[in-house]
C-alpha cells in the first residue's frame, strides 16, 4: 500500500494549492481559531445593523404612507429576492453532496448557513399578510372540487406563511444536522451554552456517524422538496395571481431555478470573501470556483431557456392577455430591468464562462456571481413591482398595462435594510456555526491524496460508496 | 541523411516511463503509443499545444450566418403572413439559427479533432498491433541514422522487450 | 459498494470484442425475428402510403394518434444518450464507462426511427420535402419558418448528425483495436474507418477534449430538440391542454426519464446477452437507479405543474379536458396506469438499495417506466384533440387501427435491430474506456479499510 505522503509542491507549470493533510491540522485551523476575532468584525456588525435599522425606518414609512397592494411591490420584491437567494443557497450543499463531489466540501457550510435568513424572510412576510388581496375573484392555485373561490380557508396568505415556515424550519434543521459534529468539537474546546445544547451529546461513535449521514440525506431531500415545492404557492400567490388571466405553468419552476442560480452566486461571493479576507485560503481553492462556475453556466443557460419557453408561448399564441403581459413584463415600462437582468443573469455568465481561463479562476466566477446577484434583484423588482402595480387583480383577462411604479425613499430604504438585515443574520450565524465544515474537511484529508503517477503527479480521490 | 525511426516496445508502464525519462535526459524527443489513455505527462513526454477551440467558434459563426440567411431568405421569398406574425419573425428565426449555429460548431469541432489528431493518416508507419491487443507501450523516436543506435541502447537498458526499426 | 475487477488489456479485448468477432446462434434468431417484424411494419407503411391515412383510426378532430405519440416517444428515448454520455463525461463520473456508447447508439437509432413517423404520417412522404427543404421547387412557395413543424427537422437533423459524429469520433480508438485484431476484408474496412489511429498522447488528449467539447455542444442541442417537439403542441392555442409555457422543460425532463430508463433496459440486456458481468455490474445499476429517482421526481414536479396550472384559469374547456382525462373511460384507466407505471411503482422500489442492485428488477421497472411514458404522450395528445372543438357533437373517440399498431410495434423492432447490428460491427461497450478505467483505478488505505479510489490529473 502506498503511504500517504505529505502534499507538496507543484506539478507542470504552475503551483497547485493544497489542502491540509491531517485531521489534526484541520481541527487546529478551523475549530481552533473559531473564537479568534475576525478582522474588523465590530465594524461589519455595526454597518449591517445600521442598514437593517434603515430598513425598519423604511418599513415604518411604507406603513405610514398607507395605500393598497400597488404600493408594496418593492417590499414583495425584497421578500422574493431573500426567499429565493437564501432559500436556494442550501440546495447547493444538498445537490453537490448527493453528487458526491469532493470540491463542494469547503462550500458546504457557507451554503447551509444561508438557511438562517429564512427566519427573516418569514418575519418579513407578516406585514404583507394584511396587504395581499383575498383570493375571491382572482385566479389562484387554491381550488378544491369545482370552481369555488376562497377555498381552502385562509387562502392564500395562510398557506404562503406555512410555506415560509416549512422552508425556514427545513433549512434550520438541515444546517443544524450538518453542523452537529462541529458543534461538538466547539463544545469540547470549551464553548458552552447553546453550542453544547445543540451538539446533543455527540461523541462520534460509528453508529452516530451512520445515523448522521442518513439524517443529512433525508433532511436534504426534504428541504429540496420544501423549497422547490414551496415556489409553487409562493410564486403563484405573490406574482401570477396579481395579473388577471396570466396562466404560466413554468413560472414557479423559473422562480425556483433563478433562486438556485442566485443562491449559488451568493455562495461563490461569500467563498471569495472568506478566502481573501477571512483567512481560509488554504481551504478555498480555484477548484471550488471552477466547479461552481460550471454549475453557474448550466443554471444561466437554464434561466434563459425557461424565459424563452414562456416568452415563445405567449408570443406565438398572440392572445390579448399574452400580448399585454409581454408589454408589462418585457417590452413596456420595465424593459430596462428586463434587459439588465438578461445581461446580468445570462449573457455575461454565458460569454464569460465560455472562456476557459475565466471559468477556471477565482476572480472570474466571483465577478460573474456579483453580476448574477444584481440581476436577480432587478429581476425580482421587475416581476413583483410590475405585477403588484395592476390595480385590480380580479377577472380573467388582462386588458390595460398600468404605468410604472417608481422607486420611492421608503422602497429604497426597505431594499437596503432588508438585504443588510439578511447579511447581518448570516454573518452572526456563520460565526456561530463555523464558516467551514470541519468534519467534512477532515474526511477529505484521508480521501484525497496527491501521489506520483509514473512521471507525473496525480490526485487520487477515494470513493467510499 | 534520411530520417528513420526506432520503436521500443514495453510490457509495463513503469519501464516505458523510465525509458522516457532517460530519453528526455539525453535530450531526445520521443512519442508514446498506447492502447488506452494515460494521464498527461505520465511518460515524461511533451505534447505540443493544440488549437482545437478555434474550430467550434469558426463553425458556429458559419452555421449562424447560413441559418440567418436561410431563414430570412425563405421568409422574404414567400412573404405570406401566417398567424398574425410579422413576415420576418425573430423568434422562429432564432430557433432555426440556434440549431444552425450548433450544427456548424459540432461539424467543425469534429473536423478540428481529426485535423489536430493528424488524421486521417494513410500509412501507420512504425507501429505494433500488441499496443492495442496486449496493452504494450511503444516509445517511438525519429531521427537520423546516427542517433538511433544510442536510442536503441537506452530503450533496451530500460526493459524494451522488442525493438523495431523503420 | 464497488466490485471492481482487475482486468488485463488482453482480457478486455477478448470480452468486449467477442460479439464483433464471433456470432452466436441467438443473434441470427433475433435478427430474423426482428427483421420479420420490421418487414411487417414496412408492409403496413406501404399499405398506408398506397391507401392513404384513412386506414388509420384517425378522424376529425383526432388527427394525430399512435404514430405521433410514438414519434414523441422515440425522440424522448433518444435523449438518453446525451443525458448519460455528455453529463457524466462532463462530471467525470467513473460509472459512465460501460454505458456511454450504448446510450449514444440508442440515441442515433431511436432518433432515426422517430424521424420516420412524421414522414409516414403525411401519407405522401416525398411531399414533405417541399415543406421543409428551403427551395421553391418552381411553385414560388417556400417553407413556413414560423411553423414548429419546420423547426422540427432542423432540430432533429442537428441532433442526429451531432450524435452520429459523436459516436464515430469516440469509436476511433476501438476501430484501431479492431483493425489490429482482424485480418482480410474486415481488417481493410476497419483500417479505413480507424483513419490511421495510433494512440499518441496528442490523439488521446484530443479524444478527451472531443468528449468534453462535443458533450458541451450537444447538451444545448438535446435540450432544444425535445423543446421544439413539445412546441408542435405548445404553440397551438386551439387545443385545450396544449398551450402551456411549461411544455418545453416538461417534455425534456420526461425524455430524460424515459431515455435513462431505456438505457437501464439496454444495459440489462447487454449484460445478459453478451455475458458482460465484469463490465456492467450491480454498482452501475445502483448509480443509475439513484439518478433515476432524482430525474423521475423532477419529472413528476413538472407534470404536477402542467396539470395544476392547466386548471388555473378554470376555463370550462380546460376543466372538461381534465375531467375527461381523470374520470372518463378510457382515459381514466390509462391515467391510472400511466401514473403507476411511470412513477408510483418504480420510484418507491428504487429507494431500496437491494432493488437498485438487482438487475432483473431494474430491467422490469425500466420497462414499466417506458410503458408509462408512452401512455403519458398518448394522454397529452389524444384527449386534447378529442375535445378540440367546443361543440360536443364534434367530440370523438380514437380507436387505433391494426396498421398503426403494426407500425408502432415495428418501430421497437427497428431500434432493437439497429442496435443489434451495430453490436455486430462495433463494440457496444467502449474498449478504450474499460482500459482507461483499469489505468485510473487506485486504492487508499484508511485505517484497516481499503477505499476504492480514482486517479485524476492534477
Amino acid at each position: 500500500m502506498h503511504p500517504l505522503p505529505r502534499s507538496t509542491t507543484t506539478t507542470r507549470d504552475h503551483p497547485v494549492e493544497e489542502y491540509p493533510t491531517s485531521p489534526r491540522e484541520v481541527a487546529e485551523d478551523i475549530v481552533g481559531r473559531a473564537e479568534a476575532p475576525w478582522p474588523r468584525w465590530r465594524w461589519l456588525v455595526l454597518a449591517l445593523g445600521a442598514l437593517f435599522l434603515l430598513g425598519v425606518v423604511g418599513l415604518a414609512l411604507r406603513v405610514g404612507q398607507g395605500g393598497d397592494h400597488t404600493r408594496w411591490g418593492y417590499y414583495a420584491a425584497l421578500l422574493g429576492f431573500l426567499y429565493t437567494v437564501a432559500g436556494g443557497a442550501p440546495i447547493v450543499s444538498v445537490a453537490t453532496r448527493m453528487a458526491k463531489a469532493h470540491w463542494r466540501r469547503p462550500l458546504a457550510r457557507i451554503a447551509e448557513v444561508y438557511a438562517v435568513v429564512g427566519v427573516l424572510t418569514l418575519l418579513l412576510f407578516i406585514p404583507l399578510m394584511g396587504v395581499i388581496p383575498p383570493a375571491e375573484g382572482r385566479n389562484t392555485i387554491w381550488i378544491v372540487g369545482g370552481v369555488r373561490q376562497g377555498w381552502p380557508p385562509g387562502a392564500p396568505v395562510a398557506y404562503d406563511l406555512l410555506t415560509l415556515v416549512m422552508v425556514a424550519l427545513g433549512g434550520l434543521a438541515l444546517l443544524w444536522i450538518a453542523a452537529i459534529p462541529d458543534l461538538a468539537a466547539l463544545r469540547d474546546r470549551g464553548r458552552g451554552g447553546l453550542t453544547a445544547l445543540l451538539s446533543l451529546g455527540w461523541r462520534g461513535t460509528l453508529r452516530q456517524w451512520q445515523v448522521h449521514r442518513a439524517a443529512l440525506g433525508v433532511a436534504g431531500g426534504l428541504y429540496f422538496i420544501a423549497y422547490v415545492g414551496g415556489c409553487i404557492p409562493f410564486a403563484s400567490d405573490l406574482v401570477l395571481s396579481f395579473v388577471p388571466g396570466w396562466k404560466d405553468s413554468i413560472f414557479p419552476a423559473y422562480y425556483a431555478l433563478s433562486g438556485l442560480q442566485a443562491g449559488l452566486a451568493a455562495v461563490v461571493v461569500t467563498a471569495f470573501f472568506l478566502r481573501t479576507v477571512g483567512g481560509y485560503r488554504r481551504y478555498i481553492h480555484v477548484d471550488q470556483f471552477w466547479g461552481a462556475a460550471k454549475l453557474l453556466l448550466a443554471l444561466s443557460l437554464l434561466w434563459a431557456y425557461f424565459h424563452w419557453s414562456a416568452f415563445l408561448t405567449f408570443w406565438y399564441g398572440r392572445t390579448p392577455t399574452g400580448q399585454n403581459l409581454q408589454v408589462l413584463l418585457y417590452f413596456g415600462p420595465y424593459r430596462p430591468l428586463f434587459i439588465a437582468s438578461l445581461f446580468l443573469n445570462w449573457l455575461i455568465p454565458l460569454f464569460a464562462f465560455l472562456i476557459g481561463p475565466v471559468r477556471r479562476s477565482v476572480l472570474g466566477p466571483t465577478l460573474v456571481s456579483f453580476s448574477i446577484l444584481v440581476g436577480a434583484l432587478l429581476d425580482r423588482i421587475r416581476l413583483h413591482v410590475a405585477t403588484w402595480s395592476v390595480p385590480d387583480p380580479r377577472g380573467h383577462t388582462f386588458e390595460a398595462v398600468p404605468p410604472p411604479v417608481p422607486l420611492g425613499v421608503a422602497d429604497g430604504l426597505l431594499l437596503v435594510g432588508g438585504i443588510g438585515g439578511a447579511l447581518l443574520l448570516y454573518v452572526l450565524a456563520l460565526r456561530f456555526f463555523l464558516p467551514m465544515s470541519a468534519w467534512e474537511m477532515k474526511e477529505l484529508t484521508y480521501l484525497r491524496v496527491v501521489r506520483p503517477f509514473l512521471k507525473t503527479r496525480a490526485v487520487v480521490l477515494g470513493k467510499p460508496e | 541523411m534520411a530520417e528513420r525511426g526506432v520503436l521500443g516496445l514495453f510490457t509495463s508502464a513503469e519501464a516505458a516511463a523510465s525509458a522516457g525519462a532517460a530519453l528526455r535526459e539525453a535530450g531526445v524527443e520521443f512519442e508514446v503509443l498506447t492502447g488506452s489513455p494515460y494521464p498527461e505527462g505520465a511518460f515524461g513526454e511533451h505534447t505540443p499545444p493544440h488549437r482545437l477551440y478555434v474550430f467550434p467558434l469558426v463553425g458556429a459563426l458559419c452555421g449562424f450566418s447560413v441559418a440567418i440567411l436561410l431563414t430570412a431568405g425563405t421568409q422574404l421569398a414567400y412573404p405570406l403572413v401566417t398567424g398574425g406574425k410579422p413576415v420576418l419573425s425573430i423568434p422562429p428565426m432564432a430557433i432555426i439559427t440556434y440549431e444552425g449555429t450548433m450544427l456548424g460548431a459540432i461539424l467543425f469541432t469534429v473536423l478540428g479533432v481529426l485535423f489536430e489528431s493528424r488524421l486521417p493518416r494513410p500509412l501507420l508507419g512504425l507501429y505494433d498491433k500488441r499496443i492495442t491487443l496486449e496493452g504494450w507501450i511503444g516509445i517511438l523516436v525519429r531521427g537520423e541514422e546516427g542517433l538511433l543506435g544510442p536510442v536503441e541502447r537506452i530503450l533496451r537498458e530500460h526493459g524494451a522487450v522488442e525493438i523495431k526499426r523503420g | 459498494m464497488q466490485e471492481r475487477r482487475d482486468l488485463s488489456d488482453r482480457q478486455i479485448n477478448r470480452d468486449l470484442l467477442w460479439p464483433v468477432l464471433y456470432t452466436p446462434l441467438w443473434f441470427w434468431v433475433a435478427v430474423l425475428a426482428l427483421g420479420l417484424v420490421v418487414s411487417a411494419g414496412a408492409g403496413a407503411a406501404a399499405w398506408w402510403m398506397n391507401k392513404g391515412p384513412g386506414v388509420a383510426g384517425l378522424n376529425r378532430p383526432i388527427m394525430w394518434g399512435h404514430l405521433i405519440v410514438t414519434f414523441v416517444f422515440w425522440v424522448g428515448i433518444s435523449h438518453a444518450g446525451v443525458m448519460l454520455s455528455a453529463i457524466l463525461r462532463l462530471t467525470q463520473a467513473e460509472w459512465r464507462r460501460p454505458m456511454v456508447r450504448a446510450a449514444e447508439v440508442l440515441t442515433v437509432f431511436s432518433l432515426a426511427t422517430a424521424a420516420l413517423f412524421p414522414l409516414l404520417h403525411s401519407g405522401r412522404p416525398w411531399r414533405t420535402l417541399y415543406w421543409v427543404f428551403p427551395y421553391d421547387f418552381s411553385r414560388g412557395i417556400w417553407p413556413n419558418v414560423r411553423s414548429p413543424l419546420v423547426w422540427d427537422p432542423s432540430a432533429i437533423f442537428t441532433y442526429l448528425t451531432g450524435s452520429a459524429l459523436f459516436v464515430f469520433v469516440t469509436l476511433l480508438p476501438d476501430l484501431a483495436a479492431l483493425r489490429d485484431r482482424t485480418t482480410g476484408i474486415p481488417h481493410r474496412i476497419y483500417s479505413l474507418l480507424a483513419l490511421g489511429w495510433r494512440g499518441t498522447p496528442r490523439q488521446w488528449r484530443l479524444q478527451a477534449l472531443a468528449g468534453i467539447l462535443l458533450s458541451a455542444l450537444i447538451l444545448p442541442v438535446f435540450v432544444s430538440v425535445h423543446s421544439i417537439v413539445s412546441w408542435d403542441f405548445g404553440m397551438a392555442v386551439s387545443v385545450e391542454g396544449w398551450h402551456a409555457t411549461v411544455f418545453a422543460p416538461y417534455f425534456v425532463i420526461g425524455a430524460v426519464h424515459s431515455g435513462v430508463a431505456a438505457v437501464v433496459t439496454l444495459m440489462a440486456l447487454m449484460r445478459w446477452l453478451f455475458r458482460w458481468e465484469d463490465y456492467i455490474r450491480s454498482e452501475h445499476f445502483d448509480a443509475i437507479g439513484r439518478l433515476l429517482i432524482v430525474v423521475a421526481t423532477a419529472w413528476f414536479f413538472f407534470f404536477a405543474l402542467e396539470f395544476l396550472f392547466g386548471l388555473y384559469l378554470r376555463e370550462p374547456q380546460e376543466v372538461a379536458l381534465r375531467q375527461a382525462q381523470v374520470f372518463e373511460w378510457p382515459y381514466n384507466l390509462l391515467m391510472i396506469l400511466f401514473l403507476l407505471t411511470a412513477y408510483f411503482i418504480p420510484v418507491p422500489l428504487w429507494l431500496f438499495r437491494k432493488v437498485r442492485r438487482n438487475v432483473a428488477l431494474m430491467f422490469w421497472t425500466s420497462v414499466l417506466v417506458n410503458v408509462g411514458m408512452w401512455l403519458e404522450r398518448f394522454l397529452i395528445i389524444v384527449p386534447g384533440l378529442a375535445r378540440k372543438q367546443i361543440f360536443t357533437f364534434e367530440w370523438s373517440v380514437y380507436r387505433p387501427s391494426p396498421i398503426e399498431i403494426l407500425m408502432v410495434t415495428a418501430s421497437f423492432a427497428l431500434v432493437a435491430l439497429g442496435i443489434l447490428v451495430f453490436a455486430k460491427v462495433f463494440p457496444l461497450v467502449p474498449v478504450n474506456e474499460a482500459k482507461e478505467g483499469q489505468v485510473l483505478k487506485a486504492e487508499i488505505r484508511v485505517g484497516r479499510r481499503t477505499v476504492p479510489a480514482i486517479v485524476r490529473e492534477q
